[in-house]
């Protein structure tokens, strides 16, 4: 029986070739349900709502017609593209600080008894299921000037005097990685729990040490769950619009919250979707590229070390 | 109160299944109809249920439903669904209101329906015959005297050298609450057409902004935690704090005071216009008007006799502080609110 | 030796980092919970004294149970739908070739990247157009949107990763193919499965800034309800509030472990 393992023989080829037949429409049938859930609840809103950012009137749905004008407003004034270029900074920093941070987290709890795992699961989890005005209450407390932080650095002679540490840039990427660690430690958790443990063994066998382990079997086999974990980070933390508006006080300038102003406080809907839009495409071609990258370096550099 | 009333419902319900069971319902005028409004949250709409929804339940058998969520995007709700309103009232302030008469989705409501309409004070009414306005919330320079020594006078005091790194404002896409700047605007020789002075002056006082506030609550919380000494608030508000401790103070400028109102509308479209109007008539009686200055010191609309407990706190409390409210031209301020978003955006976060 | 030294440094920050970020992640909760129990009237910290009383308002506040109880079933009707769309949908992408699939992957990830503000108008619009506003579609639809990358990205990573020897090996001893699915792939990519269904029943529970638009009278959920309350209003219910919206996750989190089987796999 053994043999049949091997693939593509002769035999095997014939076996199954009525089940390649019906492959195509078996994926058309699988897919269906998510692709109509999707096209009918977001390509259509969001098509309707493209197709409003042509229009040249700056209130609601109002007037028709064809121009160019939100884009134009958007990419002649270097305002907006500072601040969407500071949005994808910010969005990358979050993403690397959850990367280093969520790495060792994902895979300690990979690696753990089911029962310490379960604790240390929820503690992760905890913070997503709470409303994020009620989070920013928490932070309010640590990040205050009378706050906890601030109380611990100045016993501890770290700063002569309460800083102001709450409507400021770093506050702002201090609470987005809080606030989507979750996402990478949970992805990277995923993907090393079937990673099998007996491959570390191997090469602790080989005399490698755990750095070099790490690099050359844990890394490239968890390619698939870091990249899902930055690709999610990333596209979160720069369609972020709460945090920076509570926590940065509106002082930190990030592209989700200038389109929900626009959207939501002035009803300029048309100028709204044509920077969602620009976010989106600017978005979507960043994490594609990240990706095609990562692809191209970690997954083949991956295989030749881990196979 | 919610139990007490849920208790007395229960009860009702108990009692008139064991003896007439129908005679109670068909007495009242309104009973079985629910009137949808959309709640503002919290405080302000338990007030509204104890002085409004509850007097109308017991003498009409009127039941009212305040529904949570944002006033942007109830407002949105609103205009999507015009053919199937999801409320039947609407509460909306001053800005608002323009938005709600240009997308024709508000009844008129004429003093022959709702004869408390004549209380209403004069300069109190901005739009017609369109809205029941039922408080007012003043938008005026506020400071912790604890640590401010020297009591702010005026809008302009905002830049004052003594509050660096202490003050905060709310954001300008606060229609309502970014008033101030139209008061830094005309205490320095601009207008509503030109509004360059207030931005110079929002320019001089940057450094000592530490942020603009999203709502008036991340506002009290900074007042309460002690992150600002100073700034612009609402009136209602500031009296919040100080019942709670917090030693801060409301000035009253002396060359006007900018003020927002709320109103109710009723939306076109809904079954009961009648019953509407009952809820009007009843937010505009006595009872009705001191709901709301009795739970969080917002003023009145009306030429209600105010018991000196509250009026003592109110800032429009006599005829004199009356003729200070600033008439204000909403259409034009909103009218120029994505340009003012944006110049004040540019300034504070540059 | 070096290798010694290298393997000491890395555990050493390892636990430290570890203990840090565990301790990020849960303090803001913490506090809040802390600050639920006091017996003053305003949310401070640390609390004064120690009351149930804001619980006791809670329970009472029909507003917000009746919210609570909506979000609690339409989080758990998309975490239950979302996983059977998005496990066919990552299976389809991940096993079989057809044309397109770039695309289709892209449009999985894509309600991410779609401000919320966007796609809430949107699908107001929509739903106005279909007449639906003022029933639990929107809400359910809506959230299952949300609730599809999530699931998808996580079920897909499982996918990758696990090895197809086994499926094979099956699909040579003649075991049909939902066979394979039941007995081989779904086993072995539980941990994802569970990951994947959190992640979507969380999504749900929690989102505020989509759900604003989709509400109607009858249907408001519990974030949405405290996005309005803290609008005007600033004291421990708020607190108390959440608290228990801890506690109903941690309850779900636990049936759906028992549900999947999470002991099994660990």
């Amino acid at each position: 029986m053994l043999t049949q393992y091997a693939p593509a023989t002769v035999k095997d080829r014939y076996v199954r070739e009525p089940l390649l037949r019906h492959r195509i429409v078996t994926a058309a049938l699988l897919l269906a349900p998510m692709v109509l859930l999707l096209v009918g609840f977001m390509v259509v809103p969001v098509l309707q709502l493209l197709r409003s950012s042509f229009l040249p009137s700056s209130h609601l749905l109002d007037g028709t017609g064809f121009s160019l004008v939100q884009y134009v407003r958007f990419f002649s004034d270097p305002y907006y593209s500072s601040v969407l270029l500071e949005t994808f900074v910010d969005g990358l920093i979050v993403s690397l600080i959850c990367l280093v941070l969520g790495f060792p987290m994902g895979y300690s709890l990979a690696r753990l008894p089911p029962l310490a795992r379960r604790w240390r699961t929820i503690i992760v989890i905890m913070p997503l299921t709470l409303s994020l005005v009620v989070i920013v209450f928490g932070w309010l407390i640590i990040l205050g000037r009378n706050g906890l932080l601030n109380s611990v650095l100045t016993s501890l002679y770290i700063v002569s005097s309460p800083k102001q540490l709450l409507f400021t840039r770093p506050a702002v990427l201090v609470v987005l990685v809080q606030q989507f660690l979750p996402f990478m430690i949970l992805s990277i958790m995923s993907v090393v729990t079937q990673i099998n443990p007996v491959l570390e063994q191997a090469a602790a066998n080989l005399r490698a040490n755990r750095f070099v382990t790490f690099r050359k079997v844990i890394v490239p086999l968890a390619v698939p769950g870091i990249l899902v974990g930055f690709n999610l980070v990333f596209v979160l933390s720069i369609s972020a619009f709460i945090t920076p508006r509570l926590i940065g006080g509106s002082r930190v300038a990030m592209l989700g919250s200038l389109i929900y102003e626009r959207m939501m406080s002035e009803l300029n809907w048309p100028s709204g979707a044509a920077m969602a839009f620009v976010l989106f495409v600017s978005g979507l071609g960043f994490t594609a590229a990240f990706n095609a990258l990562a692809a191209s370096r970690l997954i083949v550099g991956g295989r030749r070390y881990a196979l | 109160m919610k139990r007490r009333a849920f208790l007395k419902f229960v009860a009702a319900a108990g009692t008139s299944a064991v003896a007439a069971p129908y005679v109670e319902a068909q007495s009242k005028k309104f009973s079985g109809i629910t009137l949808r409004v959309n709640g503002f949250g919290g405080a302000w709409d338990e007030a509204l249920v104890k002085s409004v929804a509850v007097p109308l339940e017991e003498k009409y058998g009127l039941k009212t439903q305040f529904i949570a969520g944002t006033e942007s995007a109830d407002f949105v709700k609103l205009v999507a669904n015009r053919n199937n309103p999801p409320y039947d009232l609407f509460m909306a302030d001053s800005a608002w209101m323009v938005e709600l008469v240009k997308a024709g989705i508000i009844e008129e409501i004429k003093a022959p329906d709702v004869p408390n309409i004549k209380r209403i004070l004069p300069g109190f009414r901005e739009y017609g015959d369109y809205g029941v306005p039922f408080n007012v919330a003043s938008i005026i320079p506020v400071y912790n005297s604890k640590y401010i020594k020297r009591p702010l006078t005026s809008y302009s005091d905002i830049a004052r050298a003594d509050l660096a790194g202490r003050a905060v404002i709310p954001a300008p896409t606060l229609d309502a609450n970014s008033l101030y700047l139209l008061g830094l605007a005309e205490e320095n020789g601009g207008s509503i057409s030109d509004m360059e002075p207030a931005y110079k002056l929002l320019e001089a006082a940057k450094p000592n902004i530490v942020a603009l506030a999203q709502t008036t609550v991340s506002e009290l919380q900074m007042f309460q935690n002690e992150e600002a000494y100073a700034g612009i608030f609402t009136d209602g508000r500031a009296y919040e704090l100080r019942s709670k401790g917090a030693p801060i103070e409301t000035v009253v400028p002396s060359k006007g005071v900018y003020a927002i109102t709320s109103y109710i509308n009723v939306v076109k479209g809904m079954k009961y216009p009648e019953a509407a109007y009952a809820f009007s008539e009843q937010l505009l009686s006595d009872e009705g008007m001191l709901g709301i200055p009795r739970a969080i010191r917002y003023g009145g609309t009306t030429d209600v006799r105010l018991p000196e407990d509250i009026r003592k706190d109110l800032l429009f409390n006599s005829p004199e502080r009356n003729a200070l409210k600033k008439k204000i031209d909403w259409e034009k301020w909103i009218a120029d609110h994505g340009a003012r978003i944006e110049r004040v955006n540019k300034i504070i976060r540059s | 030796m070096r290798s010694d030294f290298t393997d000491s440094a890395m555990a050493v920050s390892g636990a430290f980092i570890r203990a840090s970020v565990y301790a990020m992640l849960a303090l803001p909760a913490i506090l809040v919970i802390v600050s639920s129990f006091t017996s003053g009237d305003t949310m401070k910290f640390p609390p004064r004294g120690f009351s149930l009383r804001w619980y006791q308002k809670a329970v009472e506040n029909e507003l917000f149970m009746s919210a609570l109880w909506t979000s609690t079933y339409v989080a758990v009707l998309v975490a239950i739908i979302a996983l059977v769309t998005g496990f066919a949908g990552a299976f389809a992408i991940n096993r079989f070739s057809f044309p397109g699939k770039t695309f289709v992957q892209g449009l999985a990830f894509s309600p991410l990247i779609v401000p919320a503000v966007v796609l809430g108008i949107g699908l107001l619009q929509l739903f106005a157009w279909l007449d639906l506003t003022q029933t639990i579609y929107p809400l359910l639809l809506g959230h299952l949107v949300l609730a599809i990358p999530y699931v998808v990205r996580t079920i897909l990573a499982s996918l990758t990763l696990h090895d197809r020897v086994l499926e094979e090996a099956a699909m040579n001893l003649r075991a049909t193919p939902l066979q394979v699915i039941r007995r081989i792939t779904l086993p072995l990519i539980l941990p994802g499965l569970l990951s994947a269904a959190i992640f979507a029943f969380v999504t749900s529970f929690g989102n505020a800034t989509v759900s604003v638009f989709l509400t109607y009278g009858g249907n408001v959920t519990l974030p949405v309800q405290i996005f309005a309350y803290v609008d005007t209003s600033y004291d421990p219910l708020v607190a108390a509030v959440s608290s228990i919206m801890i506690v109903v996750t941690l309850v779900v989190i636990w049936a759906i472990e028992r549900l999947i089987g999470a002991e099994r796999v660990a």
